[in-house]
């Protein structure tokens, strides 16, 4: 299941956002910000990619939310836009020739024990050390629930593309977390393994 | 011979392989670790934390929505070449936005835009991709925006940017409409255009901070 579907809104701030009400627009802001900046956070490396994804996410959903009908929930309408607002990033020569900006690993620090810690970080970095398209594929597939179908046709792919890519992703993650210093050596180094 | 990584994920996720494959799978004490392998990294990936996004998105965003009735103190507060560049903007839009278009090329632009050049005064295409890289080095070379800035500079950089990426998302959509040379060679100017007023701008809101 995907992580949007823990984030929900009443129906009535739904009603109001379509009338136009600016307070109705910021509370799904806050209610949807996090999930939407974790998959641009986690598709794409650039922190300021994943906020220029974030803004335009935004910007949609508030323009467009009077044509939500509710024929879905909510949550899987504003990821269904994140992800397209992602890719399209990911295809954009802007993005393409963005140089690779700091790394901004502090962030990723959690609050938990020291063992989770060094896990999620292991794995943190094993994934933003996969190439664009693997690492996009395996967050789309794995954590957010899309099928090998699905990714195909968001990424203008084959099906097959996707289960190559996946595949291609399990493959460099499980080396990665075999050596995760290694990993780490090559973020430092490059910044694009 | 063992699963390969794409079959034990088919197998993890439910998908039905050829029988005595999936017998091998579970009879093979090697492609059962592989397999537990595989789930707990997919465990490890659904565990990472959820990411905050920055204090200053939401400002942002209203910055960027339209508006429907603009205040008089926003309006006011556009200088008049961030006026121009809007007019500029709007015409460099239209040309992304017909441009490709099954069926037809590109509409003739005013003949008082920027935009339109006769093919003998048009820069050659790598020359604008080498323009165009000149002032990406340039607004890089540019010190970080101040943390407050004016509310028409703002939207007036807000606009360039959307404009510049509205560009790239057609350029990118190249291969797959087709687009001719000369309509390719019409949005690389936009950019250049695009990105040198966003030069100017973001060189003056840079003067005002160090003034």
């Amino acid at each position: 299941m995907s992580r949007f579907s823990r984030y929900q809104v009443d129906p009535d701030v739904v009603r109001r956002a379509q009338a136009g009400d600016a307070k109705a627009h910021e509370i799904i802001y806050r209610t949807f910000s996090t999930p939407v900046f974790t998959l641009a956070r986690r598709m794409i490396r650039e922190p300021a990619a994943a906020e220029e994804v974030l803004q335009d996410t935004f910007v949609s959903v508030i323009q467009k939310i009077g044509s939500f009908h509710g024929d879905a929930p909510l949550w899987a309408w504003i990821r269904q836009i994140a992800v397209n607002k992602t890719l399209m990033l990911r295809r954009s020569s802007w993005y393409r020739n963005a140089q690779t900006l700091e790394d901004g690993m502090d962030e990723f620090v959690a609050t938990s024990g020291a063992n989770t810690l060094e896990t999620n970080i292991d794995v943190e970095e094993a994934l933003r050390a996969l190439p664009d398209a693997a690492r996009a594929v395996v967050w789309l597939h794995d954590v957010e629930g899309y099928t090998h179908k699905e990714i195909g046709r968001l990424m203008n792919k084959s099906e097959s593309f996707s289960k190559s890519q996946l595949a291609r992703g399990y493959r460099t993650l499980q080396a990665a977390l075999d050596d995760p210093e290694e990993v780490r050596t090559c973020m430092r180094l490059s910044g694009s393994c | 011979m063992h699963a390969t990584v794409g079959q034990l994920l088919s197998f993890r996720d439910g998908v039905a392989l050829d029988a005595a494959l999936e017998r091998h799978i579970v009879e093979c004490a090697r492609c059962r670790r592989a397999l537990d392998d595989l789930v707990a990294v997919r465990s490890g990936l659904r565990d990472l934390r959820d990411l905050t996004p920055p204090d200053r998105a939401w400002e942002a965003i209203k910055r960027r929505m339209p508006r429907e009735a603009p205040t008089q103190s926003v309006a006011a507060q556009r200088s008049p070449w961030a006026i121009g560049i809007a007019a500029c903007l709007a015409a460099v839009v239209g040309v992304v936005l017909t441009a490709g278009r099954d069926g037809g090329g590109l509409p003739p632009a005013p003949s008082e835009s920027a935009l339109e050049l006769s093919q003998d005064a048009r820069p050659a295409r790598e020359e604008l991709l080498a323009r165009s890289r000149e002032m990406e080095a340039f607004l890089r070379g540019l010190p970080a925006r101040p943390r407050v800035v004016r509310v028409g500079t703002a939207a007036t950089i807000a606009d360039l940017e959307e404009g510049i990426r509205l560009v790239d998302y057609r350029l990118n959509l190249q291969a797959e409409s087709g687009l001719t040379q000369s309509q390719s060679q019409r949005l690389w100017q936009a950019r250049v255009d695009l990105l040198n007023s966003l030069a100017n701008v973001r060189y003056v809101e840079a003067q005002r901070q160090i003034y």
